[in-house]
């Protein structure tokens, strides 16, 4: 054999060494749950990059546990309702938090059509954002779903055994297991964001709240003002909103849509950046089709999107990193504490429910937004400063906005 | 069909490969005609529609190849003339549809007021490569310096599918003798061991350092803002880094695959970060399109013979094509026209340096290194305009560089020394809320990258005593024990290198130099 010979072999050998090394490391620490070869306290069961792969990870943990209540939405349901809270009644149990960060409402729909091949839940707990329904007027109603994807299945798996994106998630969640302030996602979907709490002991709730409305205000401020197409119809998302209560209503499902408790700060956000109309008249095509639900199905709509007595919660001062605010995260993700509050709203005997949340319907519609509308004219008055540093932000998006045009 | 793509590894090339050398036994010509049939399927798909482009070009600057070889057989020089004329036009009317309509009708629109469309065209891959060598055939065998070749061996040279998509861009001359070769048709070990070595090495380069560098990069370019200081630099160096490891990372497999067919392509890159001046960034960057610039077109301008003034201008109308061959937009041309610019004023020194009776190719160690930077610097702020979507955003970015926009750091990392907060605060330096870890990601790829791209050793220079491609001249790298060689050592340590390419496959990204 030549000497180029005994080389290609070494290299061939040596790299065929190297690739199963790597498959057998990402097999047994399984950063995305997706083997489940062994689960070893200290070793794996913290699985801190499973946020990275978080659908097939939450789709498999869903259909291992087949639950009997599902929790549907985004990053602020995925974070603000843990599965495990004794606030969700008995009868309920098991749930799951299926909510995926960025997921639009078309998202929860696939994923409630996907959970319903394999298990029937009691109740869906699905958070509807706004934001997820604006429109641009010139758009297409319809639009053509992406192609299935006939080698995901595979595809998936071997991404996650020979990648070095799952080598080094393998070595971060072996990294994790001790760190107290690792990210991470429970077996039932919930994010405890145990990582912002390290954040905000080095940099203070005020940086958080600041840099997340920076952020946000750009989105406003460049993102469509409205939720219809301009033939006048609404946005294409409400027929997903509609198809979710079919689905439900035919299933005997217990539905119960929740317009997110955002911090008063997004709400006024909101106001500055002229989406205050699109805010109501999202409210009202949300309440006729709860309305116009078949007979006999059991769809509510909650509104916790108000102001005292949570979403007011003062922020800490800039460069105060000792004080830890109770309600949020930042001005857009509530914490477990104030879903725990929703819960107990939502499920409590008639009657006996808080002060907090509306469950709105056509009969006291109007009046339920004007008593928003006053609440925020208050909630800018009495807090001017805190109101005139978002115009700032509102202000600096705009012109940024307006250079890149 | 991408070079760092599990369909092109695994299944594509080693087939190809191992069917090559079966054919190639009893015929070469249907060895080199099977090459021609993977190439086109190569390129199918992509597009399988713009295949017939591909052939119909082919097809027709053979006809005109022929046909002028023959007219100069014949010393009919004036027709001769004529027909290169027209065949070059044609070869360029083609790119100028596809690459440069848009562009030019919408200069026409804004100076008009008046709108012209002719829609969305979709730039074929390859086209200003294939378009390139083809002209430079029929310039050639105007020239009498190529003759009329076999058909099979000059669609090869046109479609060879390791140079077709991004070069290097081939000059005939060099490649059709290879390919008439009898030892190119038969299976060599040697070649294997370098030609694979050198691929997985610019696989390694694009899949692990081009693409884990990028995203450091694109949110700078995408969205400028007024950045400062340190964001304008991170994200300009982030880009320079990206772009050479990307480029000379194709060119690498494309070197290499060839080379596993006994194939030698030409050097694209010889560690142009290195460049002393930036004459000689142009020697070592994109160096096949330099020479094709220089014999080409800035020869076709009469070059230095029409005195220096005449010699500068042409120079300058070289970089401005230059810039505008790679792509049809003012920021391209504002690129060319800089290193235009940049030329014009290296050459003035060089002249001013030797009529104060010194040689302009020795400095001192001090010199070379101040010139080193300076060159530097004078590239990266070319890729500003090189990589920026438009004018405003290229000139804010400037800006940040030159610390117009103030200074930012995260306010986190000042935790870490104390007192530094305080002083920061003192020189007028803001605090950033948050992208601490971004900040630190994004400096550390640049502090492993810079002294990398400045000092290490590049892939031919690693290669060196193999003879890695047709114009290497050896290094004094390639005499050390470090070079590489093909012994059982050598393969566990470059199976590192196949390794971190082959785990970083599954982030599949298209290489820059297919916009081109």
């Amino acid at each position: 054999m030549s000497t180029s010979a005994r080389y290609l072999r070494s290299l061939s050998l040596a790299t065929i060494a190297l690739l199963a090394l790597v498959a057998t490391i990402n097999l047994l620490v399984d950063p995305y749950g997706l083997f489940r070869v062994v689960r070893i306290d200290g070793f794996n069961a913290i699985k801190s990059q499973a946020g990275q792969r978080a659908v097939v990870f939450k789709r498999q943990g869903a259909e291992r546990m087949r639950p009997n209540t599902l929790v549907l939405g985004n990053s602020r349901a995925e974070i603000g309702f843990d599965p495990q809270s004794p606030a969700w009644p008995a009868s309920m149990q098991p749930v799951f938090n299926l909510a995926l960060p960025g997921a639009g409402v078309d998202a929860a729909l696939n994923e409630f059509t996907r959970v319903l091949e394999y298990t029937t839940p009691k109740v869906a707990v699905v958070g509807l954002d706004f934001l997820d329904f604006r429109v641009d007027p010139a758009a297409q109603a319809d639009s053509t779903p992406p192609n299935a994807d006939p080698m995901l299945w595979l595809r998936e798996r071997l991404s996650a055994l020979v990648t070095v994106g799952a080598l080094a998630d393998s070595l971060a969640t072996l990294k994790a297991q001790h760190d107290p302030y690792a990210t991470s996602l429970t077996d039932a979907g919930f994010n405890p964001m145990r990582d912002y709490v390290a954040i905000a002991r080095r940099e203070g709730y005020y940086t958080m709240f600041r840099q997340r409305n920076q952020e946000n205000a750009g989105s406003y401020v460049r993102g469509p003002r409205g939720i219809y197409l301009a033939d006048g119809r609404p946005a294409p998302e409400f027929r997903a909103v509609e198809r979710m209560i079919d689905i439900a209503a035919g299933s005997a499902i217990q539905l119960k849509f929740v317009i997110y408790p955002v911090h008063a700060q997004t709400l006024v956000l909101f106001h500055q950046a002229g989406l205050w109309p699109a805010f109501e008249a999202w409210k009202r095509e949300l309440v006729k089709r709860v309305a116009g639900a078949p007979a006999g199905a059991s769809v509510e709509l909650w509104d916790f999107s108000g102001f005292a007595p949570y979403a007011d919660e003062p922020v800490p001062p800039p460069g105060d990193t000792r004080t830890e605010m109770r309600w949020y995260w930042e001005a857009g993700h509530f914490k477990k504490s104030l879903g725990e509050v929703m819960l107990a709203t939502m499920f409590a005997a008639p009657g006996n429910q808080t002060r907090w949340g509306h469950r709105l319907t056509s009969s006291d519609l109007e009046d339920h937004l004007q008593r928003q509308r006053a609440a925020r004219e208050s909630f800018e008055a009495s807090r001017a400063a805190e109101t005139s540093e978002l115009a700032g932000i509102i202000n600096s998006a705009t012109s940024t906005a307006g250079r890149r045009r | 069909m991408l070079f760092n793509s599990v369909v092109f590894i695994f299944a594509f090339f080693p087939l190809v490969v191992f069917v090559f050398f079966r054919i190639a036994r009893r015929s070469h010509l249907l060895g080199a005609g099977w090459l021609v049939f993977a190439s086109l399927f190569f390129y199918g798909w992509w597009n399988p529609r713009y295949v017939l482009l591909l052939v119909a070009s082919i097809g027709f600057n053979y006809a005109c190849g022929f046909y002028l070889a023959r007219l100069v057989r014949d010393r009919s020089t004036s027709l001769a003339g004529w027909v290169l004329a027209f065949a070059v036009t044609a070869n360029l009317a083609l790119l100028a549809y596809y690459k440069y309509a848009n562009f030019f009708l919408q200069i026409a629109a804004d100076v008009s007021g008046h709108t012209f469309g002719i829609g969305h065209v979709l730039l074929p891959l390859g086209i200003s490569f294939f378009t390139f060598t083809q002209i430079a055939f029929l310039v050639d065998v105007y020239r009498g310096l190529a003759r009329e070749y076999n058909f099979v061996h000059y669609a090869l040279f046109v479609t060879y599918f390791p140079h077709l998509i991004a070069g290097p861009v081939l000059h005939h001359k060099e490649m059709m003798p290879q390919f008439q070769e009898a030892r190119t048709y038969r299976p060599d070990w040697e070649s294997v061991a370098v030609g694979l070595t050198i691929f997985f090495i610019g696989l390694f380069k694009k899949t692990v350092i081009a693409d884990g560098v990028a995203p450091f990069a694109g949110p700078l370019f995408a969205a400028p803002g007024q950045p400062d200081l340190f964001a304008a630099w991170g994200g300009a160096l982030a880009y320079t880094f990206q772009l050479y490891f990307d480029f000379s990372g194709y060119s690498d497999m494309a070197i290499g695959l060839s080379r596993v067919f006994g194939i030698k392509l030409p050097l694209n890159f010889d560690s142009p970060y290195k460049a002393v001046n930036i004459i000689e960034f142009w020697r070592r960057w994109h160096m096949t399109l330099s020479r094709f610039l220089r014999d080409y077109l800035y020869f076709s301008l009469g070059g230095n013979r029409k005195g220096p003034v005449r010699r500068y201008v042409n120079l300058f109308i070289t970089m401005l094509l230059g810039g505008l061959w790679h792509g049809a937009g003012w920021t391209f041309i504002a690129w060319g026209g800089l290193h235009g610019v940049y030329l014009v004023v290296n050459h003035g020194w060089h002249a001013l340096r030797q009529r104060l009776g010194q040689d302009p190719e020795r400095s001192t160690p001090w010199g070379r290194a101040f010139g080193r930077l300076v060159t530097f610097i004078a590239v990266v702020a070319g890729w500003v305009f090189f990589r920026a979507t438009n004018f405003d955003d290229a000139v804010a970015i400037l800006r940040g560089m030159a610390g117009m926009n103030g200074v930012m750091v995260p306010a986190a990392l000042t935790a870490i020394v104390p007192g530094l907060r305080s002083t920061l605060e003192l020189a007028g330096v803001q605090l950033a809320l948050g992208g601490t870890t971004r900040f630190v990601l994004q400096y550390a790829w640049i502090g492993v990258l810079l002294p990398l791209t400045l000092f290490a050793p590049n892939t031919q220079e690693i290669l060196g005593r193999f003879q890695p491609a047709l114009d290497f001249r050896g290094s004094a790298f390639s005499a050390t024990r470090f070079a590489w060689r093909p012994s059982p050592t050598w393969g566990m340590l470059a199976a590192l290198i196949v390794t971190g390419g082959l785990l970083s496959l599954s982030r599949v990204s298209e290489f820059l130099y297919y916009q081109f």
